[in-house]
């Protein structure tokens, strides 16, 4: 008995090895045929949204999914959405915005333009909710808001500002519980069983393709909003991506990240500092050697 | 001698002097004094005695002489005693100056004495006489008396003589004192200068020979502790006491002092110096702490340590062991001034230096180590230096690692304390930061786990999402393939039934025309024309009831007649080919039609019948009349055929049903009642219940089929409601195309309607447009009135508030009531809530339900049919005012809203609702 559950562990083990490696295969092969690189990616969460797309796909494994999607870049383009979560919400987490407007908007009424980077933007509903609190602190004129995203079907949806009318209700609950004092529906004009954002919050906003694993800085921001994006990253990646923001953050400039996302990593710590523990807001410190 | 004997020796000896001094001068006083109490005294004392005798014999001599005046016996015991009183004090004097008068002068005192004494007899004799002697005065005396009284004058003389040579010996003898008194004052005058002289002398000479033999041993102090300042090594001058005295001791006190302050001196220093190295290795403890502040990286904090810590105690080799599990020491860290690797990896626990360290618990201090010892027994390897010391790295009791330094000079005991307190202290600090990574390690772990429970949700928020969509498509296609399944088989349901009714009815169809077309024709003829022959009475034998029953035969033939045309015709009917002719049929001409048909029936079935036209109902009706009563009889003939207790009912009644108003003939019986499933079958044609129905009420069963389709027609419908055993009541419905009351005039939108699609009669439509002028005419000029919107109701449907307030002032303005509703579902519930709602403004996009939807869902309802909605949209393409309409929008109007243009169009609304 004894000797049957560990050979069933075994194989089980075996399995999971076999499943990794194919795991790691399919990514350099994707890398080097595609130039796509999910290489850093969290292992866990690419494994699922791979054998969910195989099982899409009615193929057994993730080594057959690899040579249909090789040589049918239509199934590449539906793994590339698989890849790219796109949760996403109007004030998300309402008390993050709640705290940028109390911790980070004072910071940035000094500055004669502000510069934001919201990188992993998806769908654009964060950034509109960033374009109207900016709107509400009379900040948006000189706000500029870049927008980016690695999975551009997105962001084409992102571009038309669009939402769902059925999630108004609660993104109108969040908006109302992240300090929002004005009336939501200022903000978007009713189309059938969409809104749409309107053109004003668009004005100050430039959506642009960018993929944190590959490129590079593009400019230098007073605020980088980056929310639940690291929780699909390995630590190697975090850790390009870390020094990416770095680079891309003006002194004292703050990097907001996701609720559940901590900076844990010592070196990056020495950069950030931590600004709201709960809401995970750092700042970066200008590097001094002690 | 000291000082202090000095002083008391010196004014003793003053003292002396002065007492000498005094004593003299008081000694020369006294002289004096005795001199002059001599003189004063004495010499005074001696003149007074020698002048009271000198007195007392003169008062004596005087008494005496009175005595001897005195007549005998005059003479008075008293005078006697008083001069014997007298002599006694001479005595006494003479004893007393006798006592006292100096030798020279003691003769003369004897010879006074001896004198007196004779004076004294004479006096007694004298005194002794008298008694006997009668003196008669002086020339009376007798010689004898004479005698006695001269040698008493002789005697008394001479004392007198004697005591004045007395007094005058005194009085020289006082001037010889006055004399020498003199002198000796003199002499004192001069014994007390020259004593006062000396004495001064001898003062000032003891003074100062004092004075300069303190001021001598008290110089020679202060010149010794005057250069205490100028020693500053450490030893002081000392004083040499040779002297007793005072400054002897303060010379004393000093040395002591000095010696005193020299130990403290010594013992300042050597605190100073402890000091001082207490502070080096508190400086270099805190410096090595503060370097290695905040270092939460193991390996980083012990090269920081020993970085540190070998320079300061100049060691050149250091390593730095960390025990692993399975009692190994591993070294974490090294030390060395050229940059080499030095040190072994992993020491076992009691292996060598290091392993002994660890394994005892105790600091290891080599000193003059030959270098290969330390090469092969420490862990510096092939290092050479000659001095090594290990120290365990302690905590919780217990050791964690070793500390090895190596010098090439032996370590100070300064630096092995250092080292001794650091290793101390350090384990508390490794401990933390092994503590550090284990919760960083932890926290790390947590927060992977945290992170990949957010991605796991987000995944699954995202399937989820992408399940709704499907699962909401799918819904979709479900519902509509149910619907179209459904449809499919209503459908085949339809045709099967239309199937089987058709094969029916033909198949009757033909049974009965068979059987009984043309037969039927020539027995109705021959009726027909007897019939009318006997009504016609020529020969006047018929009575006239006879003859009005001949009548109805009559007419009842020429129906049947025609009702045989009918059903010869219903293929014809049924294929639409029957022509309608509207007509303008009075009611009461219908009812008169009714009553004289039916009521010979009644009377003589025995049963009830009553014929009503309700209030309301129209005077007349645009139908085709020979229709009308066709169907009209035949329900009536069907009530009365099937009712054989009871009553039959007709009436007539105007009905609203939504905006439609129907007129509406119906005939009720208490007949025997047609069964639910029988009640749809009997409109079709050739049916009749049942057989036995057949056989035992008779009939052809096509008077239902035909009247449905006539009733079809006249454009309205017949029903039935029944209960088996109860009765039936038939009602027809007949659209109020043409309807004329009194107090109603005709919508003119509504007589257009009724113009284009039902009505062909062109008489009738001429009839009927004055109407519609008249009442066009009424709604201008109510248009016109001053305040058409006041106490209106009017419902704002909008989400936007701004909106909402605009529009409530503008029309609270004119006095409307203003109900607010923030989307389509509120407004619903509003409309449900005020039933007196005249208009509504609609926005089009509002959360929840938009407009569009709204006004669907309003529109629904039977009666909200003619409420006017207004649809308020701010989008400007044409199609959309087409949607607003097409989802039952009265009317339309773009935002932002002009005013008066609102304000026109629902004046316009509101008329025309108020006109209805």
């Amino acid at each position: 008995m004894f000797k049957i559950n560990n050979a069933r562990k075994d194989s089980k083990q075996i399995q999971n090895e076999i499943e990794k490696l194919e795991v790691e295969l399919f990514l350099e092969g994707l890398y080097q045929h595609y130039g796509f690189d999910f290489r850093n990616y969290a292992y866990s969460s690419l494994k699922r949204r791979l054998s969910l797309r195989a099982n899409l796909e009615n193929v057994k494994s993730i080594s057959e999914l690899q040579g249909k999607v090789f040589r049918e870049p239509e199934i590449m383009k539906r793994l590339l959405n698989d890849l790219s979560i796109n949760v996403t919400e109007m004030y998300r987490d309402p008390s993050f915005f709640k705290a940028f407007r109390t911790e980070v908007v004072p910071h940035l009424r000094s500055e004669p333009s502000i510069r934001i980077w919201h990188a992993g933007c998806s769908s654009g509903e964060e950034v509109y909710s960033m374009a109207i609190l900016l709107h509400e602190e009379g900040l948006l004129e000189k706000s500029q808001i870049y927008a980016t995203d690695m999975n551009e079907t997105i962001l084409e949806k992102a571009i038309d500002g669009e939402i769902s009318i059925r999630h108004m209700k609660s993104y109108t609950k969040n908006y109302q519980q992240s300090g929002g004092e004005k009336e939501f529906s200022e903000y978007y004009t009713v189309n059938d069983d969409y809104v749409s954002i309107k053109p004003f919050l668009k004005e100050n906003i430039v959506f642009a393709h960018h993929n944190l694993v590959t490129d590079h800085s593009f400019n230098e921001f007073h605020v980088i909003v980056c929310r639940n994006v690291f929780i699909y990253f390995n630590a190697e990646l975090k850790n390009r991506v870390y020094h990416l923001f770095n680079e891309s953050l003006s002194d004292n400039g703050f990097l907001c990240f996701g609720n559940k996302e901590t900076i844990t990593d010592r070196d990056a710590l020495t950069f950030f500092k931590e600004v709201d523990p709960i809401e995970k807001i750092y700042r970066k410190e200008s590097f001094k050697k002690s | 001698m000291k000082i202090k004997t000095k002083l008391y020796l010196g004014f003793i000896a003053i003292i002396c002097l002065l007492m000498f001094f005094g004593t003299s001068v008081l000694y020369i006083f006294n002289q004096q004094r005795d001199n002059i109490s001599e003189v004063v005294t004495e010499n005074y004392e001696r003149v007074r005695l020698a002048n009271e005798i000198k007195y007392i014999t003169e008062a004596t001599a005087t008494n005496i002489r009175e005595v001897l005046l005195a007549a005998p016996g005059e003479v008075s015991e008293d005078q006697i005693q008083l001069i014997r009183d007298y002599r006694r004090e001479a005595t006494v004097a003479i004893d007393a100056l006798q006592y006292t008068a100096k030798e020279d002068t003691l003769i003369l005192v004897s010879s006074i004495r001896l004198l007196n004494s004779e004076y004294d007899s004479r006096i007694e004799f004298i005194l002794d006489q008298s008694h006997g002697l009668t003196f008669s005065g002086l020339n009376e005396f007798s010689p004898q008396e004479r005698e006695v009284v001269e040698l008493n004058n002789e005697i008394r003389q001479a004392l007198i003589t004697e005591i004045d040579a007395f007094t005058l010996a005194e009085e020289e003898s006082m001037d010889l004192a006055l004399l020498e008194s003199e002198q000796t004052y003199q002499n004192a005058i001069s014994i007390f200068t020259t004593l006062a002289v000396i004495s001064i002398l001898f003062v000032i000479g003891i003074s100062l020979s004092v004075t300069r033999s303190i001021n001598r041993s008290i110089n020679k102090v202060r010149s010794v502790m005057t250069t205490i300042g100028d020693h500053t090594t450490g030893k002081l001058p000392r004083i040499d006491v040779r002297r007793k005295d005072e400054i002897g001791d303060i010379a004393k006190a000093y040395n002591h002092m000095a010696a005193s302050l020299e130990q403290i001196t010594e013992k300042e220093k050597q605190l100073n110096d402890s000091l001082i190295s207490d502070n080096w290795i508190k400086t270099e403890y805190a410096k090595i702490a503060d370097s290695l502040q905040g270092v939460q990286e193991l390996k980083r904090f012990e090269e920081l340590f020993l970085e540190n810590i070998a320079p300061t105690v100049k060691a050149v080799f250091g390593v730095f062991y960390l025990k692993e599990e399975g009692n190994i020491l591993r070294k974490q860290a090294s030390y060395a001034t050229e940059d080499e690797v030095i040190g072994e990896e992993t020491i076992k626990l009691g292996q060598g230096l290091v392993g002994q360290c660890a394994a005892n618990n105790k600091v290891m201090h080599l000193e003059n180590l030959p270098s290969d010892y330390i090469a092969t027994t420490s862990g510096l390897g092939k290092a050479q230096p000659t001095s090594l010391i290990l120290l365990p790295i302690e905590f919780d009791r217990g050791v964690i690692g070793v500390l090895e330094l190596a010098k090439f000079e032996p370590f100070t005991p300064l630096q092995v304390e250092l080292l001794e307190q650091i290793s101390q202290s350090i384990g508390v600090s490794i401990n933390q930061i092994l503590n550090h990574i284990k919760i960083s390690d932890l926290l790390a772990e947590s927060q992977m786990t945290t992170e990949e429970l957010q991605s796991q949700s987000e995944e699954l928020q995202q399937q989820q999402e992408e399940l709704k969509s499907i699962n909401e498509k799918l819904h979709e296609q479900y519902k509509k393939s149910d619907e179209k399944t459904k449809e499919l088989e209503q459908i085949k349901l339809d045709l099967e039934e239309k199937n089987r009714n058709i094969e029916l009815s033909s198949k009757y169809k033909s049974e009965f025309l068979a059987n009984m077309s043309h037969e039927l024709r020539t027995p109705l003829n021959s009726i027909l024309i007897l019939s009318q022959l006997l009504h016609e009475n020529e020969k006047g034998n018929l009575t006239k009831d006879q003859v009005e029953h001949a009548e109805t035969i009559y007419t009842s033939g020429k129906d049947l007649l025609e009702l045989i045309n009918d059903i010869l015709d219903l293929s014809k009917i049924e294929s639409g080919k029957i022509d309608v002719y509207a007509e303008e049929v009075e009611i009461k001409d219908v009812k008169a039609f009714v009553k004289r048909q039916f009521s010979p029936i009644a009377k003589q079935k025995g049963l009830d019948f009553n014929i009503s036209i309700h209030p309301g109902t129209p005077r007349s009706v645009l139908t085709d009349d020979q229709r009308l009563k066709q169907i009209l009889k035949n329900l009536l003939s069907n009530a009365f055929k099937f009712t054989t207790v009871g009553s039959v009912e007709f009436f007539v009644k105007r009905e609203e049903m939504g905006s439609d108003s129907n007129l509406v003939f119906s005939v009720k019986d208490t007949g025997i009642g047609i069964s639910n499933e029988k009640q749809l079958a009997i409109f079709e044609a050739f049916y009749q219940g049942d057989g036995t129905t057949t056989r035992k009420y008779g009939g052809t069963g096509l008077g239902l089929s035909i009247s449905r389709e006539l009733a079809q027609l006249l454009g309205g419908s017949i029903e039935v409601q029944s209960k088996e055993g109860e009765g039936s009541t038939f009602t027809l419905y007949l659209p109020n195309s043409c309807e004329n009351t009194d107090d109603l005039f005709i919508d003119f939108g509504k007589a257009a309607v009724t113009n284009e699609s039902e009505i062909t009669n062109e008489e009738s439509l001429s009839r009927e447009e004055p109407e519609q002028e008249k009442a066009q005419q009424v709604d201008f000029e109510k248009i016109k009135s001053n305040k058409p919107l006041e106490n209106k109701r009017v419902l704002i449907v909008d989400d936007d508030m701004r909106n909402v307030f605009a529009l409530t002032t503008v029309l609270e303005n004119h006095q409307m009531k203003v109900l607010f509703a923030e989307n389509g579902k509120e407004a619903i519930e509003m409309l449900e809530e005020y039933q007196d709602i005249d208009i509504v403004l609609m926005d089009i996009m509002m959360p929840i339900m938009d407009g569009y939807e709204a006004m669907k869902e309003i529109r629904k309802k039977e009666c909200f049919k003619e409420l006017p909605i207004i649809a308020l949209t701010a989008k400007a393409m044409k199609h959309d005012k087409a949607k607003c309409i097409e989802a039952g929008a009265s009317d339309y109007i773009s935002k932002p809203v002009d005013k008066e243009q609102l304000l026109s169009l629902m004046k316009v609304w509101v008329y025309q609702l108020e006109g209805v």
